[in-house]
């Protein structure tokens, strides 16, 4: 099951007043940018309902009074699964909002939000089934439980989305490279997080630069669990406590000696074992394996060397990490410094480019991997 | 007779994923069937045309944990038609 009340529970916020209009608990805001901090803002209007035993059958309405801009699509799956856990609370959901469109956020248009809008496609039913899974055009929805990687699920998944890319024209070896993230990604969460896996694609077909000649697509890969484990966790446990460590896990440990000296508010243990985690050939996997941890970052550094423009970020917990492409590059042995010199040993990563933070605490791993790409033809 | 498996997938499947899958590919259909005292032979069906990063490490971990990676193209081959797939297994072993 996909633990959407994860989101609510590990993000108790101040108590804020509930207006009720017209027989709703009204939620109203004029803000023209939905981000992080709005999510903040809907979150604490929800605990309070939730926390009131008067309020628990009440019909809820989202109302914003200004046309708004969704930071990306990662937001706009939080803002769903928000939605969702109030519809399977009992409540009933409405929303009124006008959408702003941008290529980072054409999913809108895709997104099961809209049957929860005021007006003839009001449809919470529909909402709930097109959460779970959809596959129409240009957006790809399904939610993944937490065992398929222990069977053929993320091989026919593999296969099914390259499929789904066929249409439009993309590079058969890019649409390898994309659908091999994403399966992997499916079944870190399910190995390394025991949680389900909400995976949303959209592509966006039929863009032109105006600094360049040619044909341009966008695709937008959100990937979510939620789940009681961080990213870094099973990573720090084995590092810092583990007496069985291979070479490279104690290179890692070495490395931790060295970047603690420097945690402060800015620079986090955290952060640390959330970049340990996309090293090559380190895994929390506790088996002590000499094949663990080979696949991710150098996937993400092949879409993004094969991309025009990228915006690709991970949360987990309160921090995050952004993939720099600069940054993402392995040097002679393998490793990566997350900073100009490309030293993860003796020195600290550009922070202000690489490190971000949540204002929303992401119980599990969040991913929002953004590339426009030139097409063929 | 040459001490050899070959694997078998649903049909449907080209492109292999997951590690606890590996695993058990390796449990059900290699360990035990052959004898790793002898070179051994260990062929994907035509149908596969690539293995995940998830895949080669479960279905590899047993075998490179008792023989060594150094066994991988030696002692154990790695049999297909597919040079796309052996290079996709190569590249996620190393």
């Amino acid at each position: 099951m996909f633990e959407t009340k994860l989101l609510l529970v590990n993000n108790i916020l101040d108590s804020t007043k509930i207006e009720f209009k017209n027989g709703f608990a009204h939620y109203q805001d004029s803000s023209r940018n939905f981000d992080h901090k709005t999510v903040k803002r809907i979150i604490e209007f929800v605990n309070t309902l939730y926390g009131n035993p008067s309020y628990c059958n009440e019909t809820v309405m989202f109302k914003f009074t200004n046309e708004v801009l969704f930071r990306d699509k990662l937001v706009i799956i939080v803002f769903e699964c928000i939605c969702r856990d109030l519809l399977n609370s009992g409540h009933k959901v409405y929303l009124k909002m006008k959408v702003k469109s941008d290529i980072c956020t054409e999913g809108y248009e895709s997104s099961p939000l809209k049957y929860l809008c005021v007006g003839k496609k009001y449809n919470p039913d529909e909402f709930n089934a097109k959460f779970q899974s959809d596959l129409y055009r240009a957006h790809y929805r399904r939610i993944f439980d937490r065992e398929a990687g222990k069977t053929d699920i993320l091989s026919k998944t593999f296969d099914d989305l390259i499929s789904f890319q066929k249409p439009f024209n993309i590079d058969p070896k890019y649409s390898e490279i994309v659908s091999e993230v994403i399966v992997e990604l499916i079944g870190n969460s399910g190995e390394h997080a025991n949680s389900d896996c909400l995976i949303d694609i959209d592509i966006a077909p039929d863009y032109k630069k105006y600094n360049e000649q040619g044909k341009f697509l966008g695709m937008n890969i959100a990937i979510l669990n939620f789940s009681d484990r961080l990213l870094g966790d099973a990573l720090r446990k084995k590092i810092l406590y583990s007496e069985k460590l291979n070479f490279r896990d104690l290179m890692v440990k070495g490395a931790y000696s060295f970047h603690k000296e420097a945690f402060d508010r800015e620079y986090m243990e955290e952060d640390f074992f959330n970049m340990a985690a996309f090293q090559h050939k380190i895994s929390g996997r506790g088996n002590n394996s000499s094949t663990g941890g080979t696949g991710l970052t150098k996937l993400i550094r092949s879409l993004q060397e094969k991309s025009d423009a990228d915006y690709c970020y991970m949360l987990s917990g309160y921090r995050g990490l952004i993939f720099y492409p600069n940054y993402l590059k392995y040097n002679q042995d393998d490793w990566l410094g997350f900073n100009n010199n490309n030293d993860f040993f003796n020195e600290l990563p550009d922070y202000d480019n690489v490190i971000c933070r949540s204002e929303v605490y992401i119980p599990g791993t969040a991913y929002n991997l953004n590339f426009t790409m030139k097409v063929g033809g | 007779m040459e001490n050899r498996v070959k694997l078998t997938f649903d049909k449907t499947v080209t492109r292999l994923a997951g590690y606890s899958y590996g695993e058990q590919i390796y449990l059900n259909q290699v360990k035990n069937k052959v004898d790793f005292n002898n070179k051994v032979y260990i062929e994907f069906p035509d149908q596969i045309v690539k293995a995940a990063s998830s895949f080669v490490q479960g279905f590899f971990n047993e075998m490179i944990n008792e023989h060594g990676l150094s066994s991988i193209g030696t002692k154990i081959e790695i049999v297909s038609d597919n040079p796309d797939l052996i290079e996709s297994i190569c590249t996620n072993l190393v």
